[in-house]
């Protein structure tokens, strides 16, 4: 066969093929904000925003954007999205959507079902994020429609910047998948709510999750701090604030700087895991100040190790109520000591994990004074 | 156009003895061919010139003139002519006619006449370079004439080594090309190659150095140009210096550089006259616009009509404003802005300079906009353009610059049928292609396939001159440039 031929045939064999997979931009609606809902009689239904353009036939060039809220129902997430495809001119794509928002009810149950045609689609997004919310996803994807301000990427920026200040775990449609099926972690998601008085929505916490489903628990933003500096996975920023009584002058806010984690798991009556937390932090707000005095440096430290382990203490109660594995101790067993794994391993193993939190911290800055 | 030629050709390339009446008859007995008879010292001599091709006064005051007056009959002394040979042929006197010489011969000795050098010259002035601008260069450029350019050469070129090797191209009409190196620089198998492909031109005649290029360059069916065409005396002494083999073609202001190197585009004198991290930022930024020009089209296509999820998202609602009203698919939007821009690109040549100011309002300005609110072409079709343009005309060397635009449309067909998977498939093609080629026997793809890591020295960056080494091994310089900077070693040695 000639060099031509061959040439001929290898141009032509991918055109026949015939799969154009051509999806034109000027005929897609593209979605920026998707909710999913579980309604009583089982039906998904799937609340999005569309950015929608308008052209003036009066005035040529002249474009007009508004924000489309269309909503579509179905037995699965996909028919829930054919219906919108059928209500609306082009094609409703999905892939732009950076924020996927979960109904109450969607969060109880297996949040998988939800995720599965995402992660089916190859265009998907998979940095986008994913919260839950207290009430619907339509109610809130309402209110983000009709509130000019909070248009665009808001609820994208919202939680970004909560994940920036360590006050929830960074999680996206791609990190959440191995969470989901590791037996011996469970993860938190942003949890969001309407705000009836400021007309706006706002992150509360974070959403505590056991398995594939939200426990209905979540943990207010300085709990979900000090959880990452025990999962030694905060951000740049992580700042917390203390109360002290009035003799030592109020309030200290501090920025931890770093953390050192040791951890420990014995097997007696239960499994016992000690953690010791050393954290070095750097003073931000300290009005009666001194700092440059010892006796005051180590007052302090001594208080807010004291009270940082009472809070630890409680944190992980809290934890321990809800069997959500966050910290992911199931994890270390199995890597670690698989022996204690094979005889608790199962569903709720973390009954039988007791948690020692031990916090010390160290003053390493005093901030700066000018 | 060519005219019909007449099949009776008669055979110019004779070998018989010289005479005159065979002469004009084989110049056809054309009018301006003059003759004259000169008796002095009881001889008859006869001058035969074309008067065209003769500068009248030099032949009256140098050769008629001291004819006459020649007491002696050692005609070699007595005439003023810079250069005289001697024609035993009537082809030789011929050719020599052709050039301008004139043509001496003592009557009744027939078998023997002595051409004397007596040509008019109507050179142009050497100006300044007009294609390839520099900033700080040289601005001198080639000149029509063959014997002005082997000067220009030379005299940035001042070498013991400078070589030049005449030859006469064409069969019906011949056109002069000197074929210029240095030796013990250049490679001998390549000037041996050189010569052999010159030698085997058997073309009726050459128009232009279009017509060597056509008959020496290794590959046809390509659209990367192997042989160098530069107008710049200092960019082709400076390829002398690195190896290279000059062709000057007598009429041409163009000279041929050969073997060139994909590199070599990229190069331009004032990589080497500013500092080196400035040459370094030029020569970066020329390849860095090379590959926009290439792929910019394709990779909108690709974007905007397979994967708008790559784009960030306040991106795709801007484009997509201005797309939604163009009724075409994005591969056409482009072709047509495109052929547009080729339209206004091929007008401009041709416009004298007082016009083109107007054109170029009119064409870019108005034709873009107006296009853009017509709803023919989008924003973001017409950004893509306007930059694939601007960073083709960044290219230095005219033919590289064309070679993208050529490679550029069959790129957007294929992004547009097959999205990115047909650009990288499109550009390996390029590339597989690029590392095949050979410019005389020499890898054309050079410091990267096959891979030289002392190429690079002169390839993405220009490093400090005392750190690059020549390029050929046979060059007696090899790593002395190393040295050029001892004197820093000897200045901190000093005791303060």
């Amino acid at each position: 066969m000639g060099k031509t031929e061959l040439f001929l045939i290898l141009f032509i064999l991918p055109l026949l093929a015939g799969c154009w997979d051509e999806r034109l931009l000027k005929n897609s609606r593209t979605v920026y904000v998707s909710g999913f809902d579980l309604n009583e009689n089982g039906d998904y239904q799937t609340t999005s925003i569309i950015r929608d353009l308008n052209i003036s036939e009066s005035s040529r060039g002249e474009i007009s954007i508004s924000n489309e809220l269309v909503t579509g129902k179905g037995g699965s997430i996909k028919e829930a999205s054919m219906t919108i495809d059928q209500s609306v001119p082009g094609n409703y794509d999905p892939a732009k959507g950076r924020t996927l928002i979960l109904g109450i009810d969607v969060a109880k149950g297996d949040i998988y079902n939800v995720m599965d045609p995402l992660y089916r689609d190859p265009r998907v997004d998979l940095n986008a994020k994913i919260a839950v919310t207290d009430n619907s996803a339509n109610e809130i994807i309402t209110h983000l429609s009709e509130n000019e301000v909070e248009k665009g990427e808001y609820l994208y920026e919202l939680i970004h910047s909560s994940e920036i200040h360590s006050e929830i775990q960074d999680i996206t449609l791609r990190s959440i998948r191995t969470y989901l099926f590791d037996e011996g972690k469970d993860f938190m998601l942003p949890y969001l709510s309407k705000d009836e008085e400021d007309n706006e929505i706002k992150i509360n916490g974070a959403a505590l999750f056991h398995d594939h489903s939200f426990t209905g628990q979540f943990l207010s933003p300085a709990e979900s701090t000090l959880l990452l500096l025990f999962m030694e996975t905060q951000s740049k920023k992580a700042l917390l604030t203390e109360q002290l009584d009035k003799k030592a002058g109020g309030s200290v806010s501090y920025n931890v700087k770093s953390v050192s984690r040791k951890l420990r798991l014995e097997k007696e009556e239960k499994v016992h895991a000690d953690i010791m937390l050393q954290l070095d932090v750097e003073i931000v707000d300290y009005p009666p100040d001194h700092l440059d005095k010892q006796e005051m440096i180590n007052f302090l430290e001594n208080r807010l190790s004291k009270i940082l382990t009472e809070k630890a203490d409680a944190l992980f109660k809290k934890l321990a109520v809800n069997q959500s594995d966050v910290l992911g101790l199931g994890r270390e067993l199995i890597a670690f000591h698989p022996s204690i794994w094979k005889e608790i391993k199962g569903e709720n193993y973390y009954e039988h994990i007791l948690v020692n939190p031990k916090v010390k911290v160290n003053v390493r800055s005093s901030g700066i004074i000018l | 156009m060519r005219l019909k030629r007449n099949k009776s050709k008669k055979s110019l390339i004779n070998q018989e003895n010289l005479s005159i009446e065979n002469i004009k008859s084989q110049l056809n007995h054309t009018s301006d061919l003059k003759d004259r008879e000169i008796h002095s010292n009881n001889q008859i001599y006869i001058i035969l010139y074309i008067n065209s091709l003769v500068d009248q006064e030099k032949l009256e005051s140098k050769i008629i003139k001291p004819l006459i007056k020649m007491e002696n009959n050692n005609i070699l002394n007595e005439l003023y002519s810079q250069e005289i040979s001697t024609a035993k042929s009537n082809k030789i006197a011929i050719n020599g006619l052709l050039d301008g010489y004139c043509l001496l011969i003592k009557k009744g000795r027939n078998s023997e006449g002595f051409l004397l050098k007596t040509n008019a010259s109507t050179d142009r002035e050497v100006s300044e370079a007009i294609i390839e601008k520099t900033i700080l260069g040289a601005k001198v450029g080639f000149v029509e004439s063959l014997d002005k350019n082997i000067f220009l050469l030379r005299t940035v070129t001042k070498s013991p080594d400078f070589t030049v090797k005449n030859y006469t191209l064409g069969s019906s009409t011949t056109t002069n090309v000197s074929l210029i190196y240095l030796d013990h620089v250049t490679d001998p198998e390549i000037i041996k190659k050189v010569e052999q492909r010159i030698k085997s031109i058997t073309l009726d005649s050459i128009r232009s150095a279009g017509d060597i290029q056509d008959c020496i360059e290794d590959h046809t069916v390509t659209p990367f140009p192997q042989l160098l065409l530069t107008e710049r005396p200092d960019r082709a002494s400076a390829n002398l210096k690195d190896g290279r083999v000059a062709l000057i073609i007598d009429g041409s202001p163009t000279v041929i550089i050969l073997p060139a190197t994909f590199m070599t585009f990229f190069q331009t004198p004032d990589d080497y006259i500013t500092r080196w991290w400035l040459g370094s930022f030029f020569r970066f930024i020329r390849l860095f616009s090379y590959i926009i020009a290439l792929i910019l089209p394709a990779l909108y296509i690709a974007f905007v009509s397979f994967h708008y999820e790559a784009i960030p998202l306040e991106l795709v609602y801007s484009l997509q404003s201005s797309l939604s009203y163009v009724p075409f698919r994005p591969f056409i939007e482009l072709m047509i802005m495109q052929l547009s821009l080729e339209l206004l690109r091929e007008a401009s040549i041709r416009l004298p300079p007082s016009v083109a100011t107007t054109f170029g309002i009119v064409g870019g300005l108005v034709v873009g906009t107006a296009m853009v609110e017509a709803g023919i072409v989008s924003y973001g079709g017409l950004i893509v353009v306007a930059l694939t343009s601007v960073s083709s005309f960044v290219q230095p060397n005219l033919e590289m610059s064309s070679s993208i635009r050529i490679l550029g449309f069959p790129l957007m067909l294929l992004a547009a049928i097959f999205g990115f998977l047909g650009i990288v498939v499109g550009v390996l093609f390029v590339l597989i292609h690029l590392s095949r080629l050979t410019s005389f026997g020499l890898p054309y793809f050079s410091p990267f396939v096959p891979l030289n890591m002392e190429d690079f020295k002169d390839t993405i960056i220009r490093v400090p001159s005392w750190m690059m080494y020549k390029h050929s091994k046979n060059s007696p310089h090899y790593k002395q440039e190393k040295r050029s900077r001892k004197w820093k070693l000897d200045e901190s040695e000093e005791p303060y």
